[in-house]
């Protein structure tokens, strides 16, 4: 039979001491909350394509040639080859992303911003459950649409919506609705919304160096991964390799800048590890999902740390219990059952208020991160079963030790003693170390990721990028360039413009292969294609040579390196040196980040070519939203009703440390929370330190000791445990950021105040903790305390 | 009901060992009313956590109902205790969170009595000891005499065949001490074994037999009066 006796006893025991129940409460509220959010994080990332029937048997294929990086898309002819030759392929489909489509039906127009272009195997290979219609005889004709029913209630109202026909805007076509769908449901890489027939996309291209479609296949039961890679090692073998290159012999071939790779991507992993150029999404970040994770255990053991601490330290306030309940003839199982209840209790009541507290938690990290890295948090039956593991897992695992430990007590020893807060004090001693090392380590780490940050966004990156706005939809205007560029040009706040193809951090694929004279095989490099005035622009420093000129016509044929190209060319002389084609470098130009800072500056050849699609416009920077105006009126009396698309460079370069931007400020917060639990448990330990040496304090003060003196008397044990924890944490933190930091060729040095600064303000907050109740003890009227003697 | 041969209790102190208690030879019959006296550090509270089971000897041997304690772990220990025992302390040592009905409670929780059968035998007790009305209260709100009153009623609550009392008026003025003492002779009068540890030679005239400890040793043991008629109730 259960004793509930604990139950009304917890109760009142929460209502006799409130700031004990209060800060194990706050504590361990706050801790769940943090792992909570932290694991649902990870869950969510984790998560993705998991929902998709038979999703270990299905693969993407990524292709790479010409040395162009790796590539989601592959090539047209890849699925036929697949579906033919490969003996491991049940169904392989081919399918082409699409930015959204605006339907019309009825005279009223529906954006829908998830949609495929798809073969008659993509629902094969997805098997979508189609509420209307069957999987087999969707998009058999171009002229067919398959819907999820979201969309279809969206724009038809109540169904059937079999049969249902609507057209796309700005085009004759029309559609007739051949299968509705349900999505899958959980979180995919797949948009989900409409899917059109890819058929009237086909062109029969035979190349195996050009790549536009999205290939996937589903594995035959008894295949898996490996067959599918033997299958491509024969297929570059046998077919690429003699119909590509047949003079040289398959070694040179597949080890040069000509050969075509091919990537075989789980479909479960896609999201999370593919860093393919192309992805249907930008992916998710393991190296942020592997840190918040772990920080989210990590703050949940802190948590259960302070539970234990305040549950020991206070021991000798329930020992007179554990005796009389043990004389009363309770046995050990007993009194474990009681504790744990009582933890078990306690961690119910914290389950609520992280529970309340999660929702604003999320809140937060969304407004100060930026970005939305979790969709929902209370949703679902999952959900609040991992809150609740969560919370019993705590509750048990924190009430463990103390309930083991109590129950222990002998009965005489436990009746007779009054001072059981002062044995075992070891333990709660490392605990302490324990979560200070965490809050170190922590706060060292959101420091340099921090530093890091800045630098990638503050340092020189060898170019100018403020005040730079790019139009991408120049070439719209056809004939009307050069009027516009005039127009611009009038404005009295800008510098100067530039026609080109490629700005840095923007998102291009110019490629193109060069060799020197002394190379024997040419290799792939970065084009910028530029007018004169590109280097002006972005202020790129001219080393050697010249810069292109406007007068000369033979310009076309020469070149422009960056000292990176020079290097990988192995030209001695730069300028004057000829590479194929006939093509002269006539000048060299100091290497500038136009990537991420986690590569290598890339090698870079500039050719001349005053037809760019862009326009990239330099300004003083006074008024820029006079000169936006002046631009869209510009814009709008030339183009008519197309739209002008611009950015700023600015913008883009803060997408390339977009990821470290997120990670910094979540680690910042959490960052925070630890220490805040931290101190709280500290809090919470010298409360109950102090009142257990109120009668010395007391003795010590009629003594003669002053404030000061009892302040530090206080202080010390736990400061020097504090300091004892940066000790701990200072390398191990200086292990971990320097892993992290080995992921930039660009990055901070590490300085010896990046770990003096964290433990001096660790030192001083824990100090300020302790404060609070060393100097009101200190301050206490030793009268008062010694009276009831 | 209790045998003791050549009991002993040491513990060591540094580098030294102590005797607490040294060859006690010991018998105490069914119904006797016993009381150790001896100035304090004789060892009679040992002698008496040893009785009670709450502490273990160190040599010698201990026989209750003729089992031999002294060989049983600690979980036949613990059922015994739970079975036969009763305690009633100096400091009443009633549990802070509970109010009195929950604290008198406590014992018949342990041994899984059922809740009708709980709420039955309290009320019971309350009305013998005449504390109905106090049985919401918390401890700190009643007087010194009513919690060693609550106390005793817990260590009778599950009808103990011995009741060890450790200076159970050792707290109490005299007229609230009386009070208790008059309620162990009736204990007693109704068939209850009790052995009591007390520094008061007037609590010693309620029992049927006085035991002086000095040094560990038992230096006196003497029968004051007749092992009383066991009067049914």
């Amino acid at each position: 039979m259960m004793n509930t006796n604990f139950l009304r006893q917890i109760s009142r025991q929460i209502r006799r001491h409130p700031l004990f129940y209060g800060l194990n409460l706050l504590g361990l509220g706050l801790g769940i909350a943090c792992a909570f959010v932290l694991l649902s994080y990870v869950r969510q990332e984790w998560s993705y394509d998991r929902s998709i029937p038979d999703g270990e048997q299905i693969y993407r294929i990524g292709t790479n040639f010409m040395d162009m990086g790796g590539f989601a898309i592959s090539q047209e002819k890849l699925q036929p080859v697949l579906q033919e030759k490969c003996q491991a392929v049940a169904y392989a489909t081919r399918f082409r992303g699409s930015s959204g489509f605006t339907f019309e039906a009825d005279q009223q127009t529906f954006p829908v911003d998830a949609g495929l272009y798809v073969d008659t195997n993509f629902f094969r290979v997805f098997p979508y459950e189609f509420i209307e219609g069957q999987a087999g005889d969707a998009l058999v004709t171009p002229d067919q649409i398959v819907l999820t029913e979201e969309v279809a209630q969206r724009i038809f109202g109540t169904g059937p919506y079999l049969g249902k026909t609507l057209s796309l805007k700005d085009e004759k076509s029309t559609f007739s609705v051949a299968g509705i769908v349900r999505p899958f449901p959980g979180k995919t890489h797949l948009p989900a919304g409409a899917w059109l027939s890819v058929a009237p996309q086909l062109s029969d291209d035979r190349s195996w160096t050009s790549a536009r479609y999205y290939t996937y296949v589903k594995l035959n039961s008894q295949s898996d991964k490996g067959n599918l890679e033997d299958f491509f090692a024969q297929l570059q073998r046998e077919e690429i390799h003699p119909q590509s290159a047949p003079n040289t012999s398959f070694e040179t071939w597949i080890g040069g800048s000509q050969a075509v790779h091919f990537y075989v991507q789980p479909l479960q992993e896609i999201y999370l590890y593919s860093d393919l150029n192309m992805d249907l999404i930008s992916g998710g970040n393991p190296t942020q999902v592997w840190i918040l994770g772990i920080i989210g255990v990590f703050i949940l053991l802190m948590a259960g740390v302070n539970y234990v601490n305040l549950s020991t330290a206070t021991a000798s306030a329930r020992a007179k219990e554990i005796g009389i309940k043990k004389t009363m003839g309770a046995n050990q199982s007993q009194l474990i059952v009681q504790f744990l209840g009582e933890s078990l209790t306690l961690s119910l009541l914290a389950m609520v208020v992280a529970g309340s507290l999660s929702g604003l938690l999320l809140k937060l990290l969304e407004t100060v991160s930026g970005e939305v890295l979790l969709s929902s948090i209370l949703d679902g039956t999952p959900q609040w079963l991992l809150l609740l593991g969560f919370s019993v897992l705590t509750g048990l695992l924190a009430g463990a030790y103390p309930a083991f430990h109590l129950s222990r007590f002998q009965p005489v020893w436990a009746l007779k003693s009054d001072s059981m807060g002062h044995r075992k004090g070891h333990l709660r001693n490392v605990l302490v170390v324990f979560q200070f090392s965490i809050a170190a380590a922590l706060m060292i780490g959101s420091l340099v990721i921090f530093r890091q940050l800045s630098y990638m966004q503050n340092s020189d990156k060898g170019f100018q990028h403020d005040n730079v706005l790019v139009i991408r939809n120049f070439n719209d205007l056809g004939t009307k360039k050069e009027t516009l560029r005039e127009m611009v040009e009038q404005n009295s706040q800008v510098v100067t413009t530039s026609i080109n193809s490629r700005m840095p951090a923007g998102y291009n694929l110019w490629r193109a292969t060069y060799q020197s004279e002394t190379m024997d095989q040419a290799i792939s490099l970065n084009g910028f294609p530029i007018d004169e005035h590109y280097l002006s622009a972005m202020d790129i420093k001219l080393l050697e040579g010249r810069n292109f000129s406007g007068d000369l016509a033979t310009d076309t044929s020469n070149v422009i390196l960056n000292e990176s190209a020079v290097k990988a060319l192995e030209l001695e002389e730069p300028i004057g040196a000829v590479l194929n084609d006939d093509r002269r470098v006539i000048g060299v130009v100091s290497d500038f980040n136009f990537e991420s800072f986690r590569n290598q500056i890339a090698p870079i050849v500039f050719n001349y070519d005053v037809d760019g699609y862009q326009l990239a416009i330099k300004l003083t920077g006074n008024d820029l939203p006079g000169f936006v105006r002046h631009l869209e009126d510009s814009w709008s009396q030339l183009a008519g009703d197309e739209k002008i698309r611009y950015y700023f460079l600015d913008d883009n370069l803060a997408e390339l440390s977009a990821k470290e931007a997120v990670l910094s400020r979540a680690i910042g917060i959490f960052t925070v929370l630890a220490l805040f639990i931290a101190c709280l448990g500290l809090f919470g330990l010298t409360t109950h330190a102090t009142s257990r040496r109120a009668k010395e304090i007391g003795v010590r003060k009629v003594l003669g000791a002053t404030v000061s003196q009892i302040v530090v008397l206080l202080s010390r044990d736990f400061l020097s445990l504090v300091a004892l924890a940066f000790a701990i944490g200072i390398p191990v933190a200086w292990i971990l950021v320097n892993k992290w930091l080995q992921g930039f060729v660009y990055r901070i040095d590490l300085n010896w105040w990046m770990f003096a600064a964290p433990a001096i303000a660790g030192v001083v907050i824990a100090f300020l903790t302790l404060s609070y109740q060393s100097v009101s003890a200190a301050l206490n009227n030793p009268a008062e305390v010694l009276k009831d003697e | 009901m209790i045998v003791l041969k050549d009991l002993e209790k040491s513990i060591r102190s540094g580098l030294k060992k102590v005797w607490l208690l040294n060859q006690i030879n010991l018998e105490i019959q069914e119904g006797e009313f016993v009381t150790i006296m001896g100035p304090s550090g004789a060892g009679k509270t040992t002698l008496l956590n040893i009785l009670g089971m709450l502490e273990t000897s160190s040599g010698g041997e201990y026989y209750f109902y003729d089992e031999a304690i002294h060989r049983l772990n600690e979980r036949r220990r613990n059922e015994i205790h739970k079975e036969y025992m009763g305690f009633v302390f100096q400091a009443y040592h009633l549990i802070d969170d509970l109010t009195v009905y929950e604290n008198i409670e406590t014992p018949l929780l342990y041994r899984n009595v059922k809740s009708k059968d709980r709420k039955s035998i309290v009320a019971d007790v309350l009305d013998r000891f005449n504390i109905v009305a106090k049985k919401d209260l918390f401890p700190d709100q009643l007087s010194g005499g009513q919690q060693q009153l609550v106390g005793v009623a817990r260590a009778i609550i599950h009808k103990p065949r011995l009741l060890l009392a450790d200076e159970p008026t050792g707290n109490l003025h005299s007229k609230q001490g009386e009070q208790i003492m008059d309620l162990f002779k009736e204990l007693n009068d109704q068939g209850v074994t009790i052995v009591q540890v007390t520094h008061s030679e007037k609590n010693a005239e309620y029992g049927t037999r006085i035991i002086e400890l000095v040094d560990g040793n038992i230096k006196n043991d003497e029968v004051i009066r007749e092992i009383p008629k066991r009067i049914e109730v």
